[in-house]
């Protein structure tokens, strides 16, 4: 990294020490984990650059927009939604999370019993070291889980600009009614920051701009149907990761340009693994950057993952937001209608999801399906139990796995996927 | 204690759950209804306005808990793996006569363990607002009241009219004004009420109408005058008085209460929704919208699923006014998240507003941490 990164850091408040450290970590786990993996597709040599510059010129894009007048939004959740900000002239990224980080120091505010993705948030806050929490001017917190939403009681002492959204956990009509008077205020709220008013125009094209960027998404993974599969689950990973934290343009191209090739390689059943190599869903918590554990073990115990039933996978980007509408208020129900499908845990009961993730398993001709529950995560580990019910059902294997960012039950968690692997075989 | 004979003398004194066991089993002979109920914002002034029983359910014994742990993650809290496990095993004997379950979207943990249990008995599951100073909290509350009263009206085939509610309301502030009343002696110095009589009377005074409690209230005041006259009192005049705050407490979690009180201490003031918490605040009267009323009433509950519960720290204070405790102690089921993390918050509060000593436990069902509660117990009462 130059110089010129260090100053933008230092200037961002962050701890140089600690973030040297972090992006010392992280650029070896991205070589382990992501460069040596085989047959990758040409395009991901993208993610790469983005990776390797993730902290570096994306930052310094960001603060360049903000020095021409543009805010930055910092996000935690895929409930905030991102064609409203885009509206408002400002941009959107997704919050640091994937990393244990200063633990000692978030266990004096946090429970040690809290799940990982929390701790990790409140780690890289008190570490000093995500710029894109020190670069936005507005962190966004919801109401998701007992965890989060107490958590941001706490985090509201530690930023001065957090704004937190309530969320139903019904879908009643109360329910929708709850989350259109929240996407409301937060559009009053976005524009206060920016100080432009959000109008019929800027908000179609910026619900035209993310629905772009979804329907790359959807194509890319629509290509993992192929047997062989032409991308790995890490790299399809990557992308739905880099989907928080690009330009959405720039992403939509080039997510779109590595459909090209992988459209290439389904044609000549080219694959990043051999063909019938087992394939597997995972399903549950979200895993953001670089939150590869899990992902990692699979593709190196024999197959292939097809599908992420996550909100950092297609829980997050499936739907799309009409675009028909003309009118601020028709294209703000719009919105709401598409973020109520969002078929997270925390809604009781969530029906949707049990049969989004049968269909994920049809779709991506799934032989099994990893239930991903992050440590003390309720909604996600209770939700389990339905999971695997339903899935008995159509004969489907299930691995429940509860884990957190350690690597301590690595061993173990590898075990348990192999014998699970070796099942699906039999 | 042993010298003072016992506030109720019906044969139940220190176990509340067989003094309801009856009273449930009268009702349920005369032929009244029963809803079983898991949770303080359960409005059971409407259930007891439409002639039913609110059971509170099972869930304060460790002993179904392994039964829970093979389906439930073991990471959960004791209380909600407990009231799964009565179920799954057939042992809670007020879910059995129970006709109905209220539930409630407190908590993670509850909510999604609601939808395991739904299909065994007609669940009524309320949305319950989580920013209850938010615009639509109010309303959406009042709402979920008005959708509880037409399931329990389609379930039972029975009916209240506005009259009768508020004829409830009004019940219930006079019950709850008494039990006030009573509180106030454990808010003497020393205290002449003790926990285990707040937990023989409150635990009846929950399900009963307020009615049924006043005359009983009323009489019990008598005696606890008497008590004072005679120069009665619980513990040693100089017990460190403990306010103890926090998750429910009952069965086998009041081990905290004994633990305090073999350290020397004295709980005079258990705050929580097994505690005090039922009988706080008051239904607006004649306000011509008993269910509104009602609804506002609930919605100040400074539960930790609501954010950001100023409202606890304020009624903490009043609380600590009250009662005078030299000690706060928080107590945190295990795995209970709200009340986990809110504890940074609390002893901060206790600790600067109050000055006084905080200590923040998590505990489970077991036994297992009787010994090390016991030190940490000690050490909290050394450095008052």
């Amino acid at each position: 990294m130059s110089e010129d990164y260090r100053l933008m850091w230092k200037n961002l408040g962050l701890n140089l020490e600690a973030h040297d450290m972090l992006l010392g970590v992280l650029g070896n786990a991205y070589k382990d984990i992501y460069l040596s993996q085989k047959e990758r597709p040409e395009g991901m040599a993208y993610f790469d650059f983005v990776m390797s510059e993730v902290h570096g010129l994306r930052i310094k894009e960001l603060l360049d927009e903000k020095a021409a007048g543009r805010k930055i939004v910092g996000a935690y959740c895929v409930f905030v939604p991102e064609e409203i900000v885009l509206a408002a002239n400002a941009t959107l990224v997704g919050l640091c999370s994937g990393a244990d980080f200063a633990i000692e120091e978030v266990e004096k505010l946090l429970p040690r019993n809290t799940c990982a993705l929390i701790k990790s948030a409140f780690g890289f806050k008190l570490g000093k070291v995500c710029p894109y929490l020190e670069s936005a001017d507005m962190i966004v917190g919801e109401n998701t889980c007992d965890g989060k939403k107490k958590a941001y009681e706490t985090l509201g002492q530690l930023v001065s600009n957090l704004y937190v959204m309530d969320l139903p956990q019904v879908k009643t009509q109360n329910g929708r009614a709850l989350l259109k008077a929240e996407y409301f205020q937060f559009k009053a709220a976005v524009e206060k920051l920016t100080g432009k008013a959000i109008t019929a125009d800027s908000l179609k094209a910026a619900i035209q701009t993310v629905n772009a960027k979804r329907k790359a998404i959807h194509r890319l993974s629509a290509l993992r149907q192929a047997d062989p599969a032409p991308i790995s689950g890490l790299d399809a990973l990557l992308a739905n990761q880099v989907f928080f934290y690009d330009n959405p343009a720039r992403f939509t191209a080039s997510v779109n340009k590595i459909c090209d090739e992988l459209e290439k390689r389904v044609e000549e059943k080219k694959g990043a693994f051999p063909a019938r190599t087992p394939r597997l869903l995972i399903s549950g918590c979200p895993q953001a950057v670089p939150n590869w554990k899990l992902p990692f073990i699979i593709e190196t115990s024999g197959a292939v993952i097809v599908g992420e039933e996550s909100c950092v996978g297609e829980r997050g980007t499936r739907n799309l937001t009409a675009e028909t509408g003309n009118t601020v208020e028709t294209m703000m129900e719009a919105i709401v209608d598409r973020y109520f499908q969002v078929d997270c845990a925390i809604f009781t009961p969530n029906p949707d999801r049990l049969a989004h993730i049968e269909q994920m398993a049809a779709q991506y001709k799934a032989d099994g399906v990893i239930h991903y529950g992050l440590q003390f995560c309720q909604p996600y580990l209770m939700e389990a139990i339905p999971v695997e019910k339903a899935l008995e059902k159509k004969n489907i294997p299930c691995l429940r796995i509860e884990t957190d960012y350690s690597m301590e039950d690595a061993g173990q968690l590898k075990t348990r996927i192999e014998a699970f692997i070796e099942q699906i075989k039999g | 204690m042993l010298t003072i004979p016992p506030l109720m003398d019906d044969g139940f004194a220190g176990e509340p759950a067989k003094r309801v066991l009856q009273y449930m089993q009268a009702h349920k002979a005369k032929g009244d209804p029963i809803v079983g109920i898991y949770c303080g914002y359960a409005p059971i002034e409407l259930i007891q306005a439409m002639g039913l029983v609110p059971a509170v359910l099972c869930a304060f014994s460790k002993v179904p808990i392994p039964a829970a742990e093979t389906v439930l993650p073991a990471n959960l809290c004791p209380l909600i793996k407990s009231s799964f496990g009565f179920i799954i095993e057939g042992t809670c004997p007020f879910y059995a006569m129970s006709q109905a379950v209220i539930a409630e979207t407190t908590c993670d943990g509850k909510k999604k363990m609601f939808e395991l249990i739904a299909d065994i008995k007609p669940t009524h599951v309320m949305d319950l607002p989580q920013v209850p100073d938010q615009r639509e909290a109010l309303p959406n509350w009042k709402q979920m009241i008005l959708r509880l009263q037409e399931f329990l009206e389609k379930t039972f085939d029975r009916k209240a009219d506005e009259n009768k509610i508020e004829a409830s309301l009004q019940a219930a502030n006079r019950r709850n004004a008494l039990m006030q009343k009573i509180f106030d002696y454990a808010a003497l110095r020393p205290s002449a009420l003790h926990w285990s009589e707040m937990y023989d009377v409150g635990f009846l005074a929950l399900p009963a109408t307020g009615a049924e409690m006043a005359p009983r209230l009323e009489a019990l005041l008598e005696r606890l005058e008497k008590r004072v006259r005679d120069g009665l009192h619980f513990g040693r005049p100089d017990a460190p008085r403990v306010l103890v705050t926090g998750c429910p407490v009952g069965g086998d979690a009041t081990k905290i209460f004994k633990v305090i009180e073999a350290a020397g201490g004295a709980v005079v003031a258990p705050d929580a929704c097994t505690g005090m918490k039922a009988f706080a605040g008051t239904f607006q009267e004649n306000s011509g919208d008993p269910i509104g009323a009602m609804a506002e009433r609930y919605l100040k509950i400074p539960c930790a699923c609501m954010t950001p519960n100023e409202r606890r720290l304020t009624d903490l204070s009043i609380m600590i006014d009250r009662f005078k405790p030299d000690a706060v102690i928080d107590v945190v089921l295990q795995a209970c998240h709200a009340y986990n993390i809110e504890s940074h918050k609390v002893g901060r509060h206790v600790q600067e507003a109050h000055g006084l000593p905080f200590l923040k436990v998590e505990i489970d069902y077991s036994e297992g941490d009787i010994g090390q509660l016991r030190t940490r117990v000690e050490a909290l009462f050394e450095s008052i």
